[in-house]
């Protein structure tokens, strides 16, 4: 999330202070000993009540201070980046904004974990060599990193949709719980792999990747499967088929720029809207599909060859959804259209890549969006596209920006805010 | 399931690889435990002699326990350094240093450690020693839900009859004990697998009344494609056991190709079934069993290393399988036995287990030949291979042929990049899609519709062009039938409480497979 300087989220992370600090009782060791001994982070629950993080969450129309879903996004991960059940807690509040916060929230966790993976391969040696000069560490890290920023520029885009497009909700919520959460979870497992047999570790930093992936497994399934969020991007499915772009915000075709420009002002929230007829919202996903696969005339290479693959899925999917029959997405769906379910949040997502650049081309620069793309291609059923030294090149770029944020504590998401730790 | 000797009472690879499923279908755990007592012993069965063979074969033969403390290097092709350093002292050894991972930390009576006797990074720098429960101080401290803990030794002092072999003989012992262990591990991944599918598959959470989840068709081709892919890895895993005495000399590859399936399809099949549970209605309690399930099989997996060292030993050995795959090489009356379920295996000869398999992998190597014989067998008998298995046996031979002309591109060194670990993921895809085809045309059911390996066979081809890069063409219809169809039998199976793969049970040859 993007936001000005000394926000509250800055206010909040000094106040639960450095988590790397093992002598502080709101950090990473003790959220691991509460956890070890089966019982509530009492002092992290103190901060935040002390905090008040609780009337943050809750609507202004309500009595609450809740302005803007990003803004609740940040203090959600700055939580998150520490500790369970402490921010699930806090997400009951309201459903439908729950709903696209909690895959938003949580990368929190995948921030701290890959963070805690990098630091550790810096001060590992394996075979007479630093673990983080191994290509295999690099290129998991690196690839992780890319989808964290997919997954960033998916869940960020989304937020600012429940202000800018409300009723557009039925678009932008379930692909960002399906691929929020996949990219979160296997995000952590590709972690977790990378440790190898370090990650039995009953302390450090392996114990703390092993605790965040077990609270975002909770999290993530206690609230419901990836399935439901494909089961509500299925009605959708059949306006894709039709084509034809969504006419609206004066006028253009185009999606409207401040869903991208992350950051920038936004209306306020108001009381949960009446959803738009699915049929409208597929208006929608079309328009965001095709931005996915747009104008790469002009656009330096590997960009420009991702995005015409990109276009090419989409016309693919586009065909398939053509022969869903009018019965077909109701009562018992076929399992290939939860498969193009999958994939249409898979576009969204590389749309809301190439739409944040487009805008803010200072969150996500063109190397960055070229690795963004090449992970999100390799989900659909394309062939790839990068060729083995744009891959290398890509990662090198990605790797010196990991570098430099776990260096100087910075966010891995597309803020790269600084943090007190 | 004690034995004395890998050549006297002769452990039966085969055998222990169906107890081991057994009892890893009731709770992986204590299977795992048993299976580290193995691990821990199976070096001594190896190099080991006179008095420390007949002292360990009395100990686990009253059921002492034991486990392995040792790690294999993952990320390089360098000996792993062990952090126990053991010198020279007068009448034995002295150990400094901790070490991990290490099941039956707690209650082991006996821990195989590799330490270093030598120069650091020297292969032949490590030993082998034995070290009795009294001599070895511990300060387990086990992460939640698994009994996997560290040692620590603080100037522990052991015999000089401890040592295992010869001194720096330790990586040798230790990679061919692996191979061997690796080689039966799997049962407790299928183990957990199963059990998890059958939960899911019978769970009252997806039979709600109103609108039963089970109705679904997503859910019921999602349960099939688990199936399928269990029933594949359960065909690797089972000609993987009887290679150890069949193909024995090809083991370093089969071990360590089974070992990365087994792990990735188990974990994937897991975390879909998850899926599937969090659709149900208060699933609850089940649900959290299940993540419990999910953890412990995370654990477990890492008893015979890390899937990463595994995949070390394929890329190591591409250059190898290329070869092997070009010029066809092919062990044709070993791998015949190998792959004959309704024959009983010989005798084990370890002195046949190495380091360097010459000739590859049969199994794969043998894909072509077998293909055109499929082929030619459906066409001339009037169809006694369906259409539709010849159809995926060709893909899969097609993909093969890519496979390997992409292994042969990748440059040789101790520290491979990260298109040749997926690279190796495939193989290991591939060498599950020719068990799959091997067992089928073995197994006596010529004449049979190949349900359950045609579903397989789709699922492996999809993942083989997912990791290799490929374009996947758009869904076959007569694929998705043959999945629905499967999903039939698979869920009637799970509620009459029948085993839920071809080889849940070993089938006399003639006896009709419901799969």
């Amino acid at each position: 999330m993007v936001t000005t300087p000394l926000s509250q989220a800055d206010v909040l992370d000094t106040a639960l202070g450095d988590p790397w600090d093992d002598g502080n009782p709101a950090g990473h060791r003790a959220a691991l000993e509460a956890d070890e001994r089966g019982k509530p982070f009492i002092e992290g629950e103190r901060r935040l009540a002390e905090f008040g993080l609780n009337a943050q969450l809750v609507p202004r129309s309500e009595g609450g201070l809740f302005t803007r879903a990003d803004h609740a996004c940040e203090l959600l991960r700055t939580v998150w980046r520490r500790d369970p059940g402490l921010a699930l807690g806090f997400l009951e509040q309201r459903f439908d904004i729950a709903r696209s916060l909690l895959p938003a929230a949580s990368l929190g966790a995948l921030d701290t974990a890959l963070r805690a993976v990098t630091m550790m391969a810096l001060e590992t040696r394996v075979c007479g060599r630093g673990m983080a000069e191994v290509p295999l560490v690099r290129s998991t890290l690196t690839g992780v990193f890319a989808d964290l920023l997919a997954a960033d520029a998916l869940c960020a885009t989304t937020l600012r949709a429940l202000h800018l497009l409300p009723e557009q909700a039925a678009v932008y919520a379930p692909s960002c719980g399906y691929l929020g959460t996949r990219l979160l979870l296997e995000g952590l497992e590709d972690l977790r792999v990378l440790l190898g047999t370090r990650s039995v570790l009953p302390e450090g930093r392996p114990a703390i990747v092993r605790k965040l992936a077990r609270d975002s497994d909770a999290a993530v399934f206690g609230s419901g499967s990836r399935y439901a969020c494909l089961a509500a991007i299925l009605p959708q499915l059949p306006s894709l088929a039709r084509g034809g772009r969504t006419v609206g915000w004066s006028g253009s075709a185009e999606p409207p720029k401040l869903l991208f420009d992350l950051g920038a002002e936004l209306p306020e929230l108001g009381p949960a809207p009446a959803p738009a007829d699915a049929r409208d919202a597929g208006h929608l996903l079309n328009t965001l599909i095709e931005a996915a696969g747009n104008g790469e005339a002009g656009v330096p290479a590997p960009v420009g060859r991702l995005a015409r693959r990109l276009r090419e899925q989409a016309a693919r999917l586009r065909a398939e959804c053509a022969g869903f029959g009018p019965g077909d997405l109701a009562g018992s769906p076929p399992a290939h259209a939860f498969e193009a379910a999958s994939r249409s949040a898979v576009l969204l997502a590389a749309a809301a890549g190439r739409g944040v650049h487009r805008h803010r081309p200072d969150l996500l620069d063109e190397t960055a969006l070229a690795a963004v793309l090449d992970r999100l291609v390799r989900r659909l059923p394309a062939a790839g596209v990068l060729t083995q030294t744009e891959r290398m090149e890509v990662e090198d770029h990605l790797w010196l920006e990991l570098l430099r944020r776990v260096r100087q504590t910075r966010l891995l998401d597309l803020s790269s805010r600084r943090i007190p730790g | 399931m004690s034995r004395v000797s890998l050549e006297g009472a002769g452990v039966d690879h085969e055998e222990l690889f169906a107890h081991w499923r057994v009892l890893a279908r009731r709770d992986a755990g204590v299977a795992a435990n048993h299976g580290a007592t193995y691990l821990g012993a199976a070096p001594v069965w190896l190099v080991g002699e006179g008095r420390l063979v007949a002292d360990l074969a009395e100990a686990v033969s009253r059921g002492d326990r034991g486990g392995l403390a040792a790690v294999e290097p993952e990320y390089g092709a360098q000996p792993g350094h062990s952090e126990v350093l053991a010198e020279r002292v007068t009448d034995g050894y002295r150990l400094t240093g901790s070490t991990w991972p290490l099941a039956n930390a707690t209650g082991a009576q006996f821990i195989t450690v590799l330490a270093r006797t030598g120069r650091p990074g020297d292969t032949r720098g490590y030993s082998l020693l034995l070290v009795r429960r009294d001599e070895a101080p511990r300060t387990p401290s086990a992460p939640r839900g698994a009994d996997v803990s560290g040692i620590d030794f603080a100037d522990t002092l052991v015999p000089g009859s401890a040592l295992i072999g010869d001194e720096g003989g330790g990586v040798e012992a230790l990679l061919r004990a692996l191979q061997l262990n690796r080689s039966v591990s799997s049962a407790f991944s299928l183990g957990a697998g199963e059990h998890a599918l059958r939960l899911v598959a019978a769970s009252e959470a997806l039979r709600e009344p109103g609108s039963p989840l089970i109705e679904q068709r997503f859910v019921r081709a999602a349960l099939a494609r688990c199936a399928g892919l269990l029933a594949a890895t359960e065909a690797c895993a089972l000609l993987t056991a009887r290679s150890a005495h069949c193909l024995t000399g090809e083991l370093s590859v089969l071990s360590a190709a089974v070992k990365g399936l087994t792990q990735t399809v188990v974990d994937a099949v897991l975390a879909e079934l998850a899926e599937l549970l969090a659709l149900g209605a208060g699933s609850g309690s089940v649900a959290d069993d299940f993540q419990r399930i999910r953890r412990d099989h995370r654990t477990l997996t890492f008893l015979d290393g890390s899937t990463t060292s595994a995949r070390n030993a394929l890329i190591r050995r591409f250059p190898l399988l290329v070869s092997g795959f070009l010029h066809g090489k092919v062990d044709r009356p070993n791998l015949a036995r190998a792959v004959d379920l309704g024959t009983k295996v010989g005798q084990l000869d370890r002195t046949r287990l190495t380091h360097r398999s010459i000739l590859g992998c049969s199994a794969v190597q043998s894909l072509p030949e077998l293909t055109r014989n499929l082929a030619a067998t459906a066409e001339t008998d009037g169809g006694s291979a369906p259409s539709a298995l010849v159809r995926h046996a060709r893909e899969l031979t097609w993909l093969a042929d890519e496979l390997h002309a992409r292994c042969a591109e990748v440059a040789p060194g101790p520290f491979p990049g990260a298109e040749a670990y997926d690279l190796a993921a495939a193989y290991e895809l591939l060498y599950a899609g020719a068990a799959v085809l091997h067992l089928w045309r073995c197994s006596g059911t010529a004449g049979h519709d190949a349900l359950w390996a045609r579903v397989a066979l789709a699922e492996l081809n999809l993942w083989l062009r997912h990791r290799i890069g490929l374009t996947v063409p758009p869904r076959d219809e007569q694929d998705e039938r043959a999945v629905e169809e499967f999903a039939d039998r698979l869920i009637a199976a799970a509620e009459a409480s029948a085993p839920l793969t071809p080889f849940g049970r070993h089938a006399s040859p003639g006896e009709a497979q419901s799969w």
